[in-house]
């Protein structure tokens, strides 16, 4: 074996040079990771910009949010739930009392945050859009406004709570700034939605391939304003939407079903293995293969149990004796429904029938709902009383979006209005309906004020 | 077969290099070379003074030196371990013999001590070094080499993980200097800084994947562990935690020799908590039922009605559990000439852990050249490869014995009356023979050292070395398991790659007889990045990926499609470069003095703080080389150390001082960029300020030797990831704003208690104390670090790792409720998460090991103890386990519980709803003392009992030496914790939960205890 010393000598010193080169070299230090792409690469165009804005829908859409959480957690604050065997965090949440810890509701409050900061991070940069300009913003703003409507529902008391609102609501985020938080009062929160409502829906198309619409925006105005118990703006908004003959009634199987609902007015989309919405649902709900932790109760299950009531299907009690369960997300995968076409009728029939107008579109409204739930078999005169029509809206209501997550949102508008309806009979405004803030925001900021804790009963 | 060519290349140059040995008519020198017990000692070298006349004795010992001319000559015997003898020959034209007598030697000065960038011999050492010799690190079956370090050295604490297959420990040198970022030491193998994270694969099932378990132990020469400034300093921004140097074996000059060494071994659970049987959880939930005020039969979860419920009693941590076997075999080969030296070693290793299913296998092979074929030139090659299969089982909150001890109750089926299993609760054994998941490591550790001596006392080296880890996580749930009509694979595959290249100039100047001056001048630079699917790749089938590639390629097609495939080739990038220089003076063998600097540059800092500098000097005085103490009978070696310096620690994610956004997953079918982080632009290193002073002493002849150290190390700057409001939406971002205190004694001390002929017993003992506070958080609460699966906080004042809990003060007789202390001390029935106090701490006060060695004849009775004196333990399991009455198993500790009015008793009343226990919101709330333990236990480590056979009986045998063992590890375990192993690293989020959390037990698999039987021969 011959060694030749001149290539030893020679690739000595072309490494030792590689060496000095790679020590010496100030760009060597300036390598950031691939895939952590600086803020202006990353929206330095449109197409940057269309990213990020999607970015929160994958949140809007995710387990925190809308694939269950929301849903869950609003589940068992209601009254439809049978959480005797409930614990850990659920146990909190159903107990309604929870604290400044409890990971699952204050990842939810963290996430729903998130949603927030992305929407921002698409407003502060529309400059980088070309075309798609006023569909972002309005995206955006429709998100942003989703998203506080949620947090104020959850962590403040409702609208109605002081008479000039001027109780504590949430931080309002409206750019990306990284500052403690401060709780604005539950009027501006509101009033900040209805602002960014209202530019979102005069900035997004009428269709806008699985994304917010004008029509995502108006039904949720229409939400907000219900709410608020404002029902002539709550009819204006679901009038406009229910008018615009876009969204019809379809079968409850097919509500929550992998190729949609076509009732759906704003939905989270699936997409096979990529993004499959829901999954938080299916696994606190799903019932064909093991007892699910979320049962409802007897009086839950003895509304729905009358003659003729197709909904019937949708609910077992045989399949685990002594326990009812729902069968709604007994599926592998399927789009989630955020707002449909059914909560919207249901809107505009009771403001109509608050208001003491429009009754006979209300009465029909109704009618539409009855002969789904009845196979045709109900309805109510069209000339109907507004008493009766609102005792039919809430009625339906209760068993319609069972287990999706409204029936807390109505026990403390219906309480704002000064009547009680929570079944499990606490006082709508009692603390324990308000989750407590997470200790991050108090650890942040000592001044911080968290809401007052304290079972409901 | 590559790997086969070197070693034949090799063995053909051995071969002509024997050959060329001539025999002149000239005369020779013979003779053996012994140890005191009279076994000859193969590979000690014999040479003559002032020639380049070397040889090495053979497997008898015995050497010869030819073709000397008529004269006198002074030979000099050397070997590791024994003090080097010199002896003066009279040559003729005949063979003279001279045989040698080595002594073995406790404190070598001369012993050769591995430092960052080079050796140095234990006399010029300045810094704080502890060496492990690589024995030490074999002796126990450990599921990775550094578990073994345990008790082996003052100032290193290792609090190993778990029993699973493969598990990591925790390590800390020195006390713990970092809250948020990485607080583990620097591993370097042979010059490489090599991949240590221990979150590649996240806390997937509740285990954090080890890259060291890859390391063979056998392969381990020695473990030096670099404590101080004056040690660690040369290691710079990296090196404020501790380094641990690992130095593998090399061929040695000599003969050729064959090692081989073979062990079985048997395994179970060191310690577990006791759970109450069917009939008892029955009872006891009626009891909190009726306690509550309720009438009639308590509700049973699981869907079960009380008949039913009656009629079980599974056992599942028995259903789970099994007797491990391991078996661990390995082969070495050495030789070496002057020009060549070889080392090659193959392992195969099969360690089936306690938990059914769960095993490591794994095989690894390395070779180590070194070549000199000039004088002035010289090389050396080495090459690691290693790769192994964990298989691996949920565990903790992930499942499996984590459900044992939780959610899966006794009165639980298996399967419900059809066959089927039972599934309206948790089933842990429904996994077994399902669940299909396999962890695939390999790393390959390569390397390639030149040196080069163009003049005298210069040298001029470059290296150029490669890690590169691949790890394949491979997860498939079939059908039966998913709930679902088709199973689900899923595969997160990441190749880690590491590339360092460092150059360095030392030059020896010898002033005089007295001054010496070496300098060291070096630079070098790194670059690591992964390729990586960070989502992986996850979709239906009906086999795991790695058995059906075309299910792999249909679901990369699909995730494909909807934008959703995520790759990346240089994810998680970093760059490094590093320039350092290093003076050390010696006088008189008396006074040695070192001062060293280095310059950090590196890609993770931010750019208002790219490069830090970080300097230290450290200094030693031989009292006992001074006239005074010269002769002294009993002081035969005082030395005096002292040393300051700046580290730094950068454990820390690339890319946090920027705002950063990534590409994740896809919505809608199209692709999602999300902003990921808070930026920082003034991120920074967290800075160390070491100061250590030290004493080595040796009495009696050295028949007592040991260090004494004191050291005192602020971290400023320490990283804090946390102090944001949730509400920007993000729950952290990197702050350096602590200040941390770690001030510690420690103490090591060997004695040779009785050394007769042919009785020997040697002590070893090595305690330390630290002192952890964190001086400042800049004004941060308690909780604004914290959160994830952390129960622990950090506090001005308090030490990193603080139990920040409510005050239990006992049981009320009259009504059976607790009793609280609110902030102030003040009893109160009210709970509160507002009355939390620091009351504990997760850091011990004490740790250390005691090994106790007696030899009689071939018999050797090796013990270790290991321990850990103070600070706390926090069962966070048991809050669920001995509180509220839920779907969880109830711990027998039960029993001493409130009953009925006038009850002195350890706990509360049994209730269903922790509202009864006034202010509590939920069971997880229920942080309080009243699980709060006194961590405190000692261990019977390591008890070996071997057997070397006689040599002259082995050579019979025609072997070299042959020995017998058998190896018990934790076969005794003493502490005041009633609930399982007292040891405790559990499964960590992050690199803060880890600093934060390790004595906080979560359902956390116990280690094992387990028994080894083994042989090791060489030939």
């Amino acid at each position: 074996m011959k060694i030749n010393y001149k290539n030893i000598l020679k690739s000595f010193i072309v490494l030792s040079v590689i060496t000095v080169v790679g020590t010496g070299c100030e760009k060597f230090l300036e390598t950031p990771p691939l895939e952590s792409i600086p803020k202006e690469q990353a929206i330095a165009d449109e197409t940057g910009l269309k990213a990020v804005m999607n970015s929160a829908y994958q949140i809007v859409g995710g387990g925190n949010m809308f694939g269950g959480k929301i849903q869950v957690i609003n589940e068992m604050l209601g009254d439809q739930i049978n959480g005797t065997l409930l614990t850990g965090d659920f146990g909190e949440i159903f107990g309604r009392k929870t604290s400044v810890f409890g990971d699952y509701k204050n990842g939810m409050y963290t996430d729903i945050y998130q949603s927030i900061f992305r929407a921002n991070t698409v407003l502060e940069n529309l400059d980088k859009a070309i075309s798609m300009r006023d569909n972002l913003e309005g995206q955006a703003k429709f998100i942003r406004a989703l998203s506080h409507f949620q947090l104020v529902q959850f962590f403040a008391q409702p609208y109605g709570f002081t008479s000039d609102n001027s109780h504590l609501g949430i931080p309002i985020r409206l750019t990306t700034s990284i500052d403690p938080g401060v709780r604005a009062p539950v009027k501006q929160v509101y009033d900040q939605i209805i602002t960014d409502l209202k530019i979102a829906e005069l900035k997004l198309p009428d269709e806008n391939g699985g994304y917010a619409t004008r029509w995502a925006a108006k039904a949720l105005l229409a939400k907000v304003y219900f709410q608020m118990n404002d029902f002539a703006n709550a009819y204006l908004y679901s009038n406009q939407v229910i008018t615009s003959n876009k969204f019809i009634l379809d079968t409850y199987i097919s509500r929550f079903s992998e190729a949609g609902s076509k009732e759906s007015i704003f939905k989270i989309i699936s997409t096979l293995s990529a993004y499959e919405a829901g999954g938080e649902l299916r696994g606190q709900f799903r019932s064909d293969f093991n007892l699910p932790t979320f049962r409802l109760t007897a009086d839950f299950y003895a509304s729905v149990n009358t003659t003729n009531d197709t909904r019937k299907v949708l609910y077992d009690n045989v399949k685990y004796p002594g326990f009812i369960v729902t069968t709604k997300y007994n599926k592998d995968r399927f789009e989630v429904p955020v707002i449909h076409l059914t909560e919207i009728k249901l809107i505009r029939a009771e403001s109509a029938a608050e208001t003491g107008t429009n009754l006979t579109v209300a009465a029909q409204d109704i009618n539409d709902i009855l002969a789904r739930a009845y196979n045709n078999t109900r309805s109510i005169p069209l000339a109907s009383s507004a008493s009766l029509i609102k005792t039919n809206a809430r009625f339906e209501r209760s068993i319609e979006m069972a287990g999706e997550g409204n029936r807390i949102s109505e026990i403390k508008r219906i309480g704002a209005k000064g009547e009680n309806i929570d079944k499990r009979g606490a006082v709508w405004n009692c603390p324990g309906l308000v989750l407590q803030f997470p200790q991050g925001e108090m650890a942040s900021n000592t001044s911080f004020q968290r809401n007052p804790e304290g079972g409901c009963n | 077969m590559k790997k086969l060519y070197p070693i034949k290349l090799c063995l053909l140059m051995f071969f002509a290099l024997c050959t060329l040995t001539t025999y002149a008519q000239t005369g020779s020198i013979s003779g053996k070379i012994v140890d005191e017990s009279k076994l000859p000692i193969p590979g000690a070298s014999v040479q003559v003074d002032g020639t380049q006349k070397l040889t090495v004795s053979d497997s008898d010992g015995n050497f010869r030196l030819t073709g000397l001319t008529s004269g006198t000559y002074t030979l000099t015997a050397k070997y590791i371990g024994f003090a080097s003898l010199k002896q003066t020959v009279t040559v003729g034209t005949t063979n003279v013999v001279a045989n040698f007598n080595l002594k073995g030697e406790q404190t070598n000065l001369n012993e050769v001590i591995v430092v960052g960038y080079g050796t140095q011999t234990k006399r010029e050492v300045t810094g704080a070094i502890s060496k492990v010799s690589g024995d030490k690190l074999t002796s126990l079956p450990t599921p990775s080499f550094e578990a073994s370090l345990q008790g082996q050295a003052a100032g290193v604490q290792v609090t190993q993980g778990s029993g699973l297959a493969g598990s990591g420990s925790v390590i800390r040198i020195r006390g713990i200097g970092s809250i948020s970022a990485g607080g583990d030491p620097l591993y370097v193998v042979d010059g490489i800084p090599i991949t240590a994270d221990p979150f590649i694969s996240g806390n997937r099932g509740a285990m954090n994947q080890n890259p060291l378990a890859t390391i063979n132990p056998n392969d381990i020469e020695s473990v030096e562990i670099l404590k101080d400034a004056g040690a660690a300093g040369i290691y710079g921004s990296r090196g404020a935690n501790g380094v641990i140097l690992i130095t593998t074996k090399r061929g040695k000059t000599g003969k050729p020799k064959i090692s081989l060494s073979t062990k079985y071994g048997l395994s179970t659970y060191a310690n577990r908590p006791e759970f109450v049987t069917g009939s008892e959880w029955l009872q006891l939930r009626q009891e909190a039922w009726t306690n509550d005020g309720n009438t009639g039969l308590a509700p049973l979860p699981g869907g079960l009605t009380l008949a039913q419920a009656q009629q079980n009693n599974t056992d599942w941590w028995d259903i789970l559990t099994q007797t491990g076997k391991s078996n661990d075999q390995a082969i070495s080969f050495s030789q070496g000439t002057d020009k060549i030296k070889t080392y090659i070693s193959a392992n195969y290793s099969d360690n089936e852990s306690f938990l059914k299913g769960n095993s490591y296998e794994r095989y690894g092979f390395r070779t180590n050249f070194d070549i000199k074929p000039t004088s002035y030139f010289s090389t050396s090659i080495n090459v690691g490869y290693d790769k192994g299969t964990n298989q691996r089982v949920n565990a903790a909150w992930g499942g499996g014995l984590g459900e044992a001890m939780s959610t899966a109750l006794p009165i639980y089926p298996v399967y419900n009356a059809d066959g089927t299993f039972f599934s309206n609760g948790a089933n842990p054994a429904r996994n077994l023979g399902l669940l299909d998941w396999k962890t695939r490591n390999s790393r390959l550790l390569a390397g390639v050292v030149m040196e080069l001596k163009p003049i005298k006392n210069l040298s001029l080296k470059g290296s150029f070395n490669m890690d590169n880890l691949d790890v394949q996580d491979n997860i498939f749930t079939p059908a039966s398991l998913n709930n679902s009509t088709i199973g689900n694979a899923t595969l997160y595959p990441t190749k880690i790659f590491n590339r360092t290249f460092s150059g360095t100039a030392t030059y020896d100047w010898l002033i005089s007889d007295k001054h010496k001056v070496t300098t060291l001048i070096g630079t070098e630079s790194q670059f690591s990045y992964r390729n990586s699917y960070p989502n992986g790749i996850n979709g239906p089938a009906n086999e795991p990926f790695s058995e059906n590639k075309e299910n792999l390629y249909a679901a990369m097609q699909n995730l494909a499609n909807s934008n959703s495939l995520l790759y990346y080739s240089g994810n998680g990038r970093d760059t490094f470069a590093s320039l350092f220089a290093r003076i050390n003076y010696s006088y008189d063998n008396k006074y040695y003095l070192q001062v060293l600097a280095r310059r950090d540059g590196s890609s993770k800092f931010g750019p208002e703080n790219k490069y830090g500098y970080f300097p230290a000097a450290s200094a030693s005085w031989y009292i006992s080389q001074e006239d005074f103490l010269k002769d002294n009978k009993v002081i035969s070696n005082l030395k005096l150390r002292a040393s300051y310096g700046l580290v730094g620690s950068s454990n820390f994610p690339s890319a946090q001082y920027y705002q950063q956004f990534q590409f994740s997953g896809s919505y809608n079918g199209q692709p999602v960029l999300f902003p990921t982080n808070v930026a920082n632009p003034s991120l920074r290193w967290e800075e160390g300020r070491n100061m250590d002073l030290g004493l080595d002493f040796g009495l009696f002849k050295d028949r007592i030797t040991g260090e004494f150290s004191y050291y005192r190390k602020t971290t400023k700057g320490a990283l804090i990831n946390g102090g944001i409001s949730p509400s920007t939406g993000f729950g952290s971002g990197y702050l350096n704003v602590g200040e941390i205190l770690n001030e510690g004694v420690e103490l090591s001390l060997n004695t040779t208690n009785i050394q007769s002929k042919n009785f020997k017993w040697v002590t070893r003992l090595n305690v330390s104390k630290n002192y952890n506070e964190v001086v400042s958080l800049d004004g941060l609460t308690p909780d604004a670090v914290g959160g994830g699966t952390n129960d622990t906080r950090i506090a001005e004042g308090y030490p990193i790792g603080t139990n920040f809990l409510v005050r239990f003060k006992g049981v009320d007789p009259n009504d059976g409720l607790p009793i609280w202390l609110d902030k102030d001390g003040f009893e109160t029935k009210t709970f509160s998460l507002d009355n939390r106090v620091p009351v504990g701490k997760i850091l011990p006060d004490y740790v250390g090991g005691l090994t106790n060695t007696f030899s009689f004849k071939g018999f050797e009775l090796n013990t270790l103890f290991t321990f850990a004196i103070g600070g706390n333990l926090y069962d966070a399991s048991a809050k669920r386990q001995l509180g509220v009455v839920t779907d969880w198993n109830i711990r027998t500790d039960i029993a001493n519980r409130w009953r009925k009015p006038g009850d002195i008793a350890d706990f509360p009343r049994l209730t269903m709803s922790p509202g009864t226990y006034d202010g509590l919101s939920s069971e997880w709330q229920y942080n309080s003392t009243m699980f709060l333990y006194d961590a405190t236990f000692v261990r019977l480590r390591e008890v070996t009992l071997s057997y070397a056979l006689p040599a002259n009986f082995a050579n019979k045998l025609r072997l070299q030496n042959l020995r017998l063992f058998a190896t018990g590890m934790n076969l005794l375990t003493f502490s005041k914790y009633p609930g399982g192993d007292p040891e405790i690293a559990r499964d960590f989020e992050n690199p803060q939960d880890r600093n934060m959390s390790p004595n906080v037990t979560y359902l956390t698999t116990p280690q094992q205890k387990s028994i080894t039987f083994g042989l090791s021969t060489s030939f």
